[in-house]
Protein backbone atom coordinates (compact mmCIF):
# COMPACT_ATOMS: atom_id res chain seq x y z
CA UNK A 1 0.00 0.00 0.00
CA UNK A 2 2.67 2.84 -1.50
CA UNK A 3 -0.17 5.62 -1.86
CA UNK A 4 -4.00 5.81 -0.80
CA UNK A 5 -6.04 8.52 -2.16
CA UNK A 6 -9.13 10.94 -0.61
CA UNK A 7 -11.21 9.33 -2.31
CA UNK A 8 -10.77 5.33 -1.19
CA UNK A 9 -10.83 6.25 2.06
CA UNK A 10 -13.99 8.36 1.63
CA UNK A 11 -15.52 5.19 -0.55
CA UNK A 12 -14.37 2.94 2.29
CA UNK A 13 -15.78 5.41 4.85
CA UNK A 14 -19.35 5.00 2.72
CA UNK A 15 -19.12 1.43 2.76
CA UNK A 16 -18.61 1.24 6.82
CA UNK A 17 -21.55 3.27 7.28
CA UNK A 18 -23.36 1.93 4.97
CA UNK A 19 -22.69 -1.72 6.29
CA UNK A 20 -22.94 -0.53 9.73
CA UNK A 21 -19.57 -1.31 10.31
CA UNK A 22 -18.66 0.91 12.73
CA UNK A 23 -16.25 0.38 15.54
CA UNK A 24 -18.25 2.76 17.93
CA UNK A 25 -15.83 1.73 21.47
CA UNK A 26 -12.47 3.01 19.24
CA UNK A 27 -14.83 5.70 17.86
CA UNK A 28 -16.16 6.83 21.38
CA UNK A 29 -12.42 6.67 22.43
CA UNK A 30 -10.95 8.93 19.67
CA UNK A 31 -13.53 11.43 19.96
CA UNK A 32 -12.69 11.40 23.47
CA UNK A 33 -8.62 12.09 23.09
CA UNK A 34 -9.13 14.35 20.11
CA UNK A 35 -12.07 16.44 22.18
CA UNK A 36 -9.80 16.68 25.40
CA UNK A 37 -6.76 17.51 23.29
CA UNK A 38 -8.66 20.21 21.24
CA UNK A 39 -10.59 21.78 23.56
CA UNK A 40 -8.49 24.54 25.10
CA UNK A 41 -6.26 25.06 21.94
CA UNK A 42 -9.53 25.79 20.14
CA UNK A 43 -10.95 28.13 22.57
CA UNK A 44 -7.74 30.05 23.37
CA UNK A 45 -7.15 30.21 19.25
CA UNK A 46 -10.23 31.53 18.32
CA UNK A 47 -10.10 33.55 21.70
CA UNK A 48 -7.08 35.50 20.07
CA UNK A 49 -8.34 35.63 16.54
CA UNK A 50 -11.86 37.23 18.35
CA UNK A 51 -10.40 39.86 20.75
CA UNK A 52 -7.70 41.10 17.53
CA UNK A 53 -10.98 41.42 15.15
CA UNK A 54 -13.21 42.90 17.51
CA UNK A 55 -10.39 45.53 19.03
CA UNK A 56 -9.70 46.57 14.67
CA UNK A 57 -13.34 46.82 14.19
CA UNK A 58 -14.34 49.06 17.10
CA UNK A 59 -11.27 51.10 16.56
CA UNK A 60 -11.70 51.55 13.46
CA UNK A 61 -15.54 52.79 13.75
CA UNK A 62 -14.66 55.07 16.75
CA UNK A 63 -11.94 56.48 14.42
CA UNK A 64 -13.81 56.83 11.27
CA UNK A 65 -18.13 56.62 12.24
CA UNK A 66 -17.70 57.54 15.82
CA UNK A 67 -20.25 55.07 16.51
CA UNK A 68 -19.52 51.30 17.55
CA UNK A 69 -23.11 49.96 18.56
CA UNK A 70 -22.96 48.07 15.10
CA UNK A 71 -19.86 46.13 16.26
CA UNK A 72 -21.45 43.82 18.72
CA UNK A 73 -24.33 42.38 16.17
CA UNK A 74 -21.55 42.39 13.03
CA UNK A 75 -19.12 40.89 15.24
CA UNK A 76 -21.13 38.00 15.91
CA UNK A 77 -22.08 37.14 12.31
CA UNK A 78 -19.20 37.34 11.24
CA UNK A 79 -17.49 35.19 13.76
CA UNK A 80 -20.22 32.69 13.56
CA UNK A 81 -20.19 32.65 9.46
CA UNK A 82 -16.55 32.72 9.22
CA UNK A 83 -13.70 32.56 12.11
CA UNK A 84 -14.74 30.05 14.24
CA UNK A 85 -15.58 27.41 12.09
CA UNK A 86 -12.20 28.34 9.71
CA UNK A 87 -10.15 28.21 13.50
CA UNK A 88 -11.55 25.40 14.50
CA UNK A 89 -10.64 23.38 10.70
CA UNK A 90 -7.28 25.16 11.07
CA UNK A 91 -6.45 23.82 15.00
CA UNK A 92 -7.90 20.72 13.69
CA UNK A 93 -5.72 20.34 10.59
CA UNK A 94 -2.68 21.30 13.30
CA UNK A 95 -3.48 18.49 15.87
CA UNK A 96 -5.82 16.03 14.52
CA UNK A 97 -4.17 15.87 11.34
CA UNK A 98 -0.47 16.06 11.89
CA UNK A 99 -1.51 13.33 14.78
CA UNK A 100 -3.43 11.40 12.66
CA UNK A 101 -0.86 11.18 9.87
CA UNK A 102 1.85 10.54 12.30
CA UNK A 103 0.69 7.49 13.89
CA UNK A 104 -0.84 5.59 10.44
CA UNK A 105 2.75 6.43 9.37
CA UNK A 106 4.63 5.09 12.69
CA UNK A 107 2.28 2.34 11.85
CA UNK A 108 3.12 2.07 8.35
CA UNK A 109 7.16 2.22 10.35
CA UNK A 110 6.49 -0.38 12.17
CA UNK A 111 4.82 -2.68 9.63
CA UNK A 112 1.82 -3.20 11.39
CA UNK A 113 -0.30 -1.92 8.19
CA UNK A 114 1.60 -4.59 6.44
CA UNK A 115 0.87 -7.14 8.58
CA UNK A 116 -2.78 -6.38 8.70
CA UNK A 117 -3.26 -6.38 5.10
CA UNK A 118 -1.21 -9.94 5.19
CA UNK A 119 -3.96 -10.79 7.28
CA UNK A 120 -6.70 -10.09 4.89
CA UNK A 121 -7.92 -6.82 6.54
CA UNK A 122 -7.82 -3.58 5.31
CA UNK A 123 -5.89 -0.89 7.42
CA UNK A 124 -8.06 1.93 5.98
CA UNK A 125 -10.83 0.92 7.85
CA UNK A 126 -8.92 -0.10 11.11
CA UNK A 127 -6.69 2.37 11.83
CA UNK A 128 -8.07 5.43 9.87
CA UNK A 129 -11.77 5.43 9.55
CA UNK A 130 -12.47 5.12 13.51
CA UNK A 131 -10.27 8.73 13.74
CA UNK A 132 -12.05 10.23 10.48
CA UNK A 133 -15.17 9.62 12.54
CA UNK A 134 -13.97 10.84 15.73
CA UNK A 135 -12.83 13.77 13.78
CA UNK A 136 -15.81 14.79 11.94
CA UNK A 137 -18.20 14.54 15.79
CA UNK A 138 -15.16 16.43 17.14
CA UNK A 139 -15.40 19.55 14.97
CA UNK A 140 -19.30 19.45 15.41
CA UNK A 141 -18.66 19.43 19.29
CA UNK A 142 -16.22 22.55 19.08
CA UNK A 143 -17.90 24.69 17.46
CA UNK A 144 -20.30 25.86 19.58
CA UNK A 145 -18.08 26.74 22.41
CA UNK A 146 -15.24 28.10 20.10
CA UNK A 147 -18.26 30.59 19.06
CA UNK A 148 -18.53 31.61 22.67
CA UNK A 149 -14.85 31.54 23.31
CA UNK A 150 -14.73 33.98 20.72
CA UNK A 151 -18.06 35.95 21.82
CA UNK A 152 -16.31 36.27 25.65
CA UNK A 153 -13.36 37.37 24.12
CA UNK A 154 -15.12 40.08 22.11
CA UNK A 155 -17.06 40.96 25.40
CA UNK A 156 -13.70 41.39 27.55
CA UNK A 157 -11.95 43.24 24.75
CA UNK A 158 -14.67 46.03 24.22
CA UNK A 159 -15.03 46.19 28.00
CA UNK A 160 -11.51 46.45 28.96
CA UNK A 161 -10.44 48.80 25.87
CA UNK A 162 -13.30 50.70 24.86
CA UNK A 163 -15.55 50.64 27.81
CA UNK A 164 -18.65 48.96 25.79
CA UNK A 165 -21.13 47.19 28.37
CA UNK A 166 -21.39 43.71 27.65
CA UNK A 167 -25.28 44.49 27.37
CA UNK A 168 -25.27 46.53 24.70
CA UNK A 169 -22.25 44.68 22.77
CA UNK A 170 -23.68 40.87 23.07
CA UNK A 171 -26.87 40.63 20.57
CA UNK A 172 -27.82 37.05 20.01
CA UNK A 173 -30.86 38.22 17.98
CA UNK A 174 -28.30 39.35 15.23
CA UNK A 175 -28.00 35.40 14.62
CA UNK A 176 -30.69 34.02 12.35
CA UNK A 177 -30.77 30.06 12.51
CA UNK A 178 -29.28 30.01 9.23
CA UNK A 179 -26.02 31.26 9.87
CA UNK A 180 -25.78 28.70 13.21
CA UNK A 181 -26.65 25.73 10.40
CA UNK A 182 -23.87 27.25 8.29
CA UNK A 183 -21.48 27.33 10.93
CA UNK A 184 -21.78 23.38 12.19
CA UNK A 185 -21.82 22.51 8.45
CA UNK A 186 -18.66 24.30 7.93
CA UNK A 187 -17.14 22.77 10.72
CA UNK A 188 -18.14 19.28 10.07
CA UNK A 189 -16.85 19.48 6.57
CA UNK A 190 -13.57 20.90 7.88
CA UNK A 191 -13.54 17.88 10.48
CA UNK A 192 -13.98 15.34 7.81
CA UNK A 193 -11.48 16.83 5.56
CA UNK A 194 -8.72 17.52 7.71
CA UNK A 195 -8.97 13.81 8.92
CA UNK A 196 -9.09 12.28 5.09
CA UNK A 197 -6.36 14.19 4.30
CA UNK A 198 -4.05 13.24 7.13
CA UNK A 199 -5.30 9.67 6.98
CA UNK A 200 -4.16 9.90 2.96
CA UNK A 201 -0.72 11.68 4.00
CA UNK A 202 0.21 8.37 6.60
CA UNK A 203 -0.99 5.71 4.83
CA UNK A 204 1.03 6.83 1.79
CA UNK A 205 3.97 7.87 4.17
CA UNK A 206 7.56 6.33 3.41
CA UNK A 207 8.49 4.06 6.05
CA UNK A 208 11.02 5.73 7.87
CA UNK A 209 11.62 8.20 10.56
CA UNK A 210 11.80 11.04 8.00
CA UNK A 211 8.95 9.30 6.31
CA UNK A 212 7.01 10.18 9.57
CA UNK A 213 7.66 13.87 9.37
CA UNK A 214 6.54 14.27 5.83
CA UNK A 215 3.97 12.55 6.30
CA UNK A 216 2.87 14.44 9.59
CA UNK A 217 3.74 17.58 7.48
CA UNK A 218 1.89 17.06 4.72
CA UNK A 219 -0.92 16.33 6.78
CA UNK A 220 -1.12 19.58 8.09
CA UNK A 221 -0.42 21.48 5.41
CA UNK A 222 -2.89 19.71 3.03
CA UNK A 223 -5.47 19.54 5.96
CA UNK A 224 -5.32 23.54 6.47
CA UNK A 225 -5.45 24.30 2.25
CA UNK A 226 -7.99 21.74 2.50
CA UNK A 227 -9.85 24.19 5.13
CA UNK A 228 -9.21 27.28 3.24
CA UNK A 229 -10.37 25.72 -0.09
CA UNK A 230 -13.72 24.73 0.85
CA UNK A 231 -14.22 27.84 3.17
CA UNK A 232 -14.25 30.02 0.37
CA UNK A 233 -16.18 26.98 -1.85
CA UNK A 234 -18.84 26.95 1.00
CA UNK A 235 -18.95 31.16 1.44
CA UNK A 236 -19.33 31.26 -2.47
CA UNK A 237 -21.97 28.78 -2.51
CA UNK A 238 -23.97 30.63 0.71
CA UNK A 239 -23.09 33.95 -1.28
CA UNK A 240 -24.83 32.40 -4.85
CA UNK A 241 -28.01 30.56 -3.41
CA UNK A 242 -28.37 32.01 0.06
CA UNK A 243 -28.92 28.35 1.83
CA UNK A 244 -28.94 27.76 4.08
CA UNK B 1 -11.75 13.60 43.11
CA UNK B 2 -9.80 11.81 41.12
CA UNK B 3 -11.33 13.91 38.00
CA UNK B 4 -10.41 17.18 39.83
CA UNK B 5 -6.71 16.05 40.15
CA UNK B 6 -6.33 14.73 37.02
CA UNK B 7 -7.78 17.62 35.38
CA UNK B 8 -5.00 20.18 37.77
CA UNK B 9 -2.22 17.55 36.19
CA UNK B 10 -3.54 18.60 33.05
CA UNK B 11 -3.60 22.45 33.61
CA UNK B 12 0.13 22.15 35.23
CA UNK B 13 1.70 19.93 32.46
CA UNK B 14 0.49 22.93 29.96
CA UNK B 15 1.88 25.43 31.94
CA UNK B 16 4.80 23.74 32.56
CA UNK B 17 5.03 23.04 28.66
CA UNK B 18 4.35 26.57 28.02
CA UNK B 19 6.97 27.35 30.12
CA UNK B 20 9.26 25.13 28.32
CA UNK B 21 9.09 25.99 25.22
CA UNK B 22 8.58 29.56 25.58
CA UNK B 23 12.61 29.05 27.12
CA UNK B 24 13.32 26.52 24.52
CA UNK B 25 12.49 29.59 21.82
CA UNK B 26 13.96 32.47 23.92
CA UNK B 27 17.43 30.31 24.62
CA UNK B 28 17.82 29.72 20.75
CA UNK B 29 17.12 33.43 19.67
CA UNK B 30 19.44 34.27 22.33
CA UNK B 31 22.00 31.63 21.12
CA UNK B 32 20.94 32.57 17.17
CA UNK B 33 21.85 36.13 18.32
CA UNK B 34 25.42 35.12 19.31
CA UNK B 35 26.14 33.25 16.57
CA UNK B 36 25.32 36.51 14.54
CA UNK B 37 27.64 38.60 16.36
CA UNK B 38 30.46 36.68 16.50
CA UNK B 39 30.71 34.69 13.30
CA UNK B 40 29.83 36.13 9.51
CA UNK B 41 26.49 35.85 8.58
CA UNK B 42 26.08 32.24 6.62
CA UNK B 43 24.94 34.18 3.51
CA UNK B 44 24.78 31.14 1.30
CA UNK B 45 23.00 29.33 3.80
CA UNK B 46 20.40 31.64 4.18
CA UNK B 47 19.86 32.34 0.56
CA UNK B 48 19.19 28.74 0.09
CA UNK B 49 16.57 28.50 3.14
CA UNK B 50 15.07 31.26 1.69
CA UNK B 51 14.94 29.80 -1.68
CA UNK B 52 13.93 26.68 -0.12
CA UNK B 53 11.04 27.79 2.24
CA UNK B 54 9.50 30.28 -0.44
CA UNK B 55 9.83 28.45 -3.38
CA UNK B 56 8.37 25.46 -2.32
CA UNK B 57 5.70 26.98 -0.39
CA UNK B 58 4.40 28.81 -3.60
CA UNK B 59 1.81 26.66 -4.83
CA UNK B 60 0.24 26.79 -1.41
CA UNK B 61 0.43 29.97 -1.01
CA UNK B 62 -1.03 30.58 -4.53
CA UNK B 63 -4.12 28.78 -3.37
CA UNK B 64 -4.49 30.23 -0.05
CA UNK B 65 -4.31 33.75 -1.54
CA UNK B 66 -7.05 32.46 -4.19
CA UNK B 67 -9.25 31.29 -1.34
CA UNK B 68 -8.27 34.53 0.69
CA UNK B 69 -9.65 36.67 -1.81
CA UNK B 70 -12.95 34.52 -2.70
CA UNK B 71 -13.58 35.08 1.66
CA UNK B 72 -12.99 38.47 1.40
CA UNK B 73 -14.99 39.73 -1.29
CA UNK B 74 -17.79 37.88 -0.21
CA UNK B 75 -18.00 39.22 3.30
CA UNK B 76 -16.99 42.62 1.91
CA UNK B 77 -19.67 42.24 -0.82
CA UNK B 78 -22.25 41.47 1.81
CA UNK B 79 -21.28 45.10 4.14
CA UNK B 80 -21.18 46.81 0.35
CA UNK B 81 -24.70 45.85 -0.43
CA UNK B 82 -26.15 45.85 2.96
CA UNK B 83 -24.86 49.43 3.40
CA UNK B 84 -25.48 50.51 0.13
CA UNK B 85 -21.56 51.70 -0.22
CA UNK B 86 -20.40 49.49 -3.41
CA UNK B 87 -17.46 52.41 -3.44
CA UNK B 88 -16.01 51.16 -0.92
CA UNK B 89 -15.84 47.22 -1.75
CA UNK B 90 -12.49 47.75 -3.22
CA UNK B 91 -10.95 49.09 -0.06
CA UNK B 92 -12.38 46.77 2.27
CA UNK B 93 -11.25 44.06 0.24
CA UNK B 94 -7.56 45.93 0.52
CA UNK B 95 -7.90 46.97 4.02
CA UNK B 96 -8.61 42.68 4.63
CA UNK B 97 -6.80 41.14 2.57
CA UNK B 98 -3.77 42.86 2.69
CA UNK B 99 -3.60 44.38 6.44
CA UNK B 100 -5.67 42.10 8.68
CA UNK B 101 -7.67 38.67 7.54
CA UNK B 102 -4.35 38.00 4.87
CA UNK B 103 -1.49 38.65 6.84
CA UNK B 104 -3.26 36.12 9.57
CA UNK B 105 -4.54 33.57 7.54
CA UNK B 106 -0.62 33.78 5.84
CA UNK B 107 0.58 32.98 9.22
CA UNK B 108 -1.31 30.18 9.76
CA UNK B 109 -0.67 28.75 6.31
CA UNK B 110 2.89 29.55 6.76
CA UNK B 111 2.90 27.96 10.61
CA UNK B 112 1.42 24.75 8.54
CA UNK B 113 3.45 24.69 5.91
CA UNK B 114 7.08 25.97 6.63
CA UNK B 115 6.72 25.31 10.42
CA UNK B 116 5.93 21.86 9.81
CA UNK B 117 8.49 21.31 6.95
CA UNK B 118 10.77 22.78 9.35
CA UNK B 119 10.52 20.82 12.66
CA UNK B 120 9.89 17.41 10.03
CA UNK B 121 13.54 18.35 8.84
CA UNK B 122 15.43 19.31 11.83
CA UNK B 123 13.75 16.02 14.58
CA UNK B 124 14.71 13.78 11.91
CA UNK B 125 18.50 14.90 11.66
CA UNK B 126 18.03 14.79 15.86
CA UNK B 127 16.70 11.49 15.98
CA UNK B 128 19.14 9.90 13.42
CA UNK B 129 21.88 11.60 15.90
CA UNK B 130 23.57 13.46 12.96
CA UNK B 131 23.12 16.60 15.43
CA UNK B 132 24.48 14.92 17.66
CA UNK B 133 27.66 14.55 15.56
CA UNK B 134 27.89 17.14 14.30
CA UNK B 135 28.55 18.62 17.92
CA UNK B 136 31.18 15.96 18.73
CA UNK B 137 32.81 17.10 15.41
CA UNK B 138 33.73 20.53 17.06
CA UNK B 139 30.58 22.27 14.52
CA UNK B 140 28.63 25.08 15.86
CA UNK B 141 25.64 23.45 14.91
CA UNK B 142 23.37 26.83 16.26
CA UNK B 143 25.00 28.59 13.46
CA UNK B 144 24.53 26.03 10.85
CA UNK B 145 20.74 25.27 11.39
CA UNK B 146 19.41 27.79 13.32
CA UNK B 147 20.77 30.96 12.21
CA UNK B 148 19.87 30.78 8.65
CA UNK B 149 16.39 29.46 9.62
CA UNK B 150 15.33 32.16 11.84
CA UNK B 151 16.88 35.10 9.12
CA UNK B 152 15.57 33.21 6.20
CA UNK B 153 11.77 32.43 7.20
CA UNK B 154 10.93 36.26 7.91
CA UNK B 155 12.51 37.37 4.72
CA UNK B 156 10.60 34.56 2.33
CA UNK B 157 7.47 35.37 4.67
CA UNK B 158 7.56 38.57 3.58
CA UNK B 159 8.06 38.10 -0.17
CA UNK B 160 5.10 35.39 0.45
CA UNK B 161 2.77 38.24 1.63
CA UNK B 162 3.68 40.04 -1.48
CA UNK B 163 2.51 37.29 -3.57
CA UNK B 164 -0.31 36.85 -1.46
CA UNK B 165 -1.05 40.50 -1.40
CA UNK B 166 -1.66 40.55 -5.67
CA UNK B 167 -3.01 37.40 -5.58
CA UNK B 168 -5.52 37.95 -3.51
CA UNK B 169 -7.13 41.40 -4.43
CA UNK B 170 -7.18 40.21 -8.08
CA UNK B 171 -9.22 36.84 -6.47
CA UNK B 172 -11.10 39.46 -4.95
CA UNK B 173 -12.17 41.48 -8.17
CA UNK B 174 -12.72 38.48 -10.00
CA UNK B 175 -15.13 37.12 -7.34
CA UNK B 176 -16.59 40.27 -6.76
CA UNK B 177 -17.25 40.61 -10.60
CA UNK B 178 -18.16 37.62 -11.24
CA UNK B 179 -20.51 36.54 -8.13
CA UNK B 180 -22.03 39.91 -7.29
CA UNK B 181 -21.96 42.39 -10.23
CA UNK B 182 -18.92 44.65 -8.85
CA UNK B 183 -17.15 45.48 -12.07
CA UNK B 184 -13.20 45.50 -11.47
CA UNK B 185 -13.02 49.47 -12.64
CA UNK B 186 -14.97 49.67 -9.40
CA UNK B 187 -13.26 47.83 -7.70
CA UNK B 188 -9.72 49.62 -8.36
CA UNK B 189 -11.33 52.85 -8.45
CA UNK B 190 -11.96 52.40 -4.84
CA UNK B 191 -8.69 51.34 -3.88
CA UNK B 192 -6.56 54.06 -5.88
CA UNK B 193 -8.76 56.63 -3.61
CA UNK B 194 -9.07 54.74 -0.62
CA UNK B 195 -6.02 52.78 0.20
CA UNK B 196 -3.28 53.55 2.41
CA UNK B 197 0.58 52.36 1.47
CA UNK B 198 0.74 51.65 5.11
CA UNK B 199 -1.58 49.51 5.51
CA UNK B 200 0.38 47.38 2.46
CA UNK B 201 3.73 47.79 4.56
CA UNK B 202 1.84 46.69 7.88
CA UNK B 203 0.57 43.46 6.18
CA UNK B 204 4.36 42.91 5.29
CA UNK B 205 5.65 43.81 8.69
CA UNK B 206 3.40 41.28 10.49
CA UNK B 207 4.18 38.80 7.69
CA UNK B 208 7.94 39.19 8.75
CA UNK B 209 6.93 38.97 12.65
CA UNK B 210 4.86 35.63 12.19
CA UNK B 211 8.04 33.70 9.87
CA UNK B 212 10.11 34.44 12.60
CA UNK B 213 7.89 33.10 15.18
CA UNK B 214 7.24 30.01 12.81
CA UNK B 215 11.03 29.63 12.89
CA UNK B 216 11.85 30.44 16.08
CA UNK B 217 8.60 27.02 17.27
CA UNK B 218 9.37 25.12 14.89
CA UNK B 219 13.66 25.10 15.38
CA UNK B 220 13.01 24.89 18.97
CA UNK B 221 10.65 22.28 18.77
CA UNK B 222 12.52 20.27 16.16
CA UNK B 223 15.78 20.42 17.80
CA UNK B 224 13.94 19.13 21.25
CA UNK B 225 12.87 16.20 19.40
CA UNK B 226 14.17 12.60 21.35
CA UNK B 227 13.10 8.88 20.66
CA UNK B 228 12.56 7.02 17.26
CA UNK B 229 10.22 7.90 14.31
CA UNK B 230 7.06 9.02 16.40
CA UNK B 231 8.98 11.83 17.89
CA UNK B 232 9.70 12.98 14.53
CA UNK B 233 5.75 13.13 13.89
CA UNK B 234 4.69 14.15 17.31
CA UNK B 235 7.24 16.92 17.08
CA UNK B 236 5.45 18.09 13.83
CA UNK B 237 2.61 17.98 15.08
CA UNK B 238 3.85 19.91 18.90
CA UNK B 239 4.80 22.31 16.37
CA UNK B 240 1.92 22.98 14.21
CA UNK B 241 -0.38 23.66 17.29
CA UNK B 242 2.12 25.61 19.25
CA UNK B 243 2.80 27.95 15.93
CA UNK B 244 -0.97 28.34 15.93
CA UNK B 245 -1.23 29.64 18.79
CA UNK B 246 1.82 31.73 19.03
CA UNK B 247 0.42 33.43 15.77
CA UNK B 248 -2.97 34.19 17.06
CA UNK B 249 -1.36 35.86 20.35
CA UNK B 250 1.19 37.76 18.15
CA UNK B 251 -1.77 38.77 15.99
CA UNK B 252 -3.71 40.33 18.57
CA UNK B 253 -0.56 41.61 20.49
CA UNK B 254 0.54 43.10 16.73
CA UNK B 255 -3.40 44.53 16.37
CA UNK B 256 -3.41 46.18 19.53
CA UNK B 257 0.33 47.25 18.95
CA UNK B 258 -0.54 48.67 15.76
CA UNK B 259 -4.11 50.14 16.31
CA UNK B 260 -2.68 52.29 18.63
Amino acid sequence: MNHVSALRILVSLVDCLRRRDVPYRRVLQATAETLSGSFMLVCAAVGFVGASLCWQAAWQARRVLGDQSFIGPEYLVIMTNEFAPLMVGTMLAARGGAGLAARLATRKTTYQTDALTLMGDDPVRVFALPEIIASVVTSAVLAPPALLAGEIAGVFTMKMAFQVEPASFVAFDALQAGDLWFSLIKAVVFGLAVSVMGARAGLSARPDASGVGEAAMRGVVDGSVAVLILDAALDGVRFATGFP
Amino acid sequence: MRTLSELLASAGRAALGIVETAGLMALLAWRAMGTLLRVSVPLREILKQVHANGATSLPVIIIASICVGCIVAVQGMDYAQRYSAPEVYGWAAYFAACREVGPLLLGLSLSARLGAQNAAQLAALTVTERVDAMKALGVDTTSVWVTPRLIAMPIAATVLMLWMDGISLVSATVFAWIAGGVTPWTTWASIMRYALLSDLLLGLEKAAVYGLFAALTSTALGLAARGGADAVGTAVMKTAVTSLLVISAVHYALTVWTAG
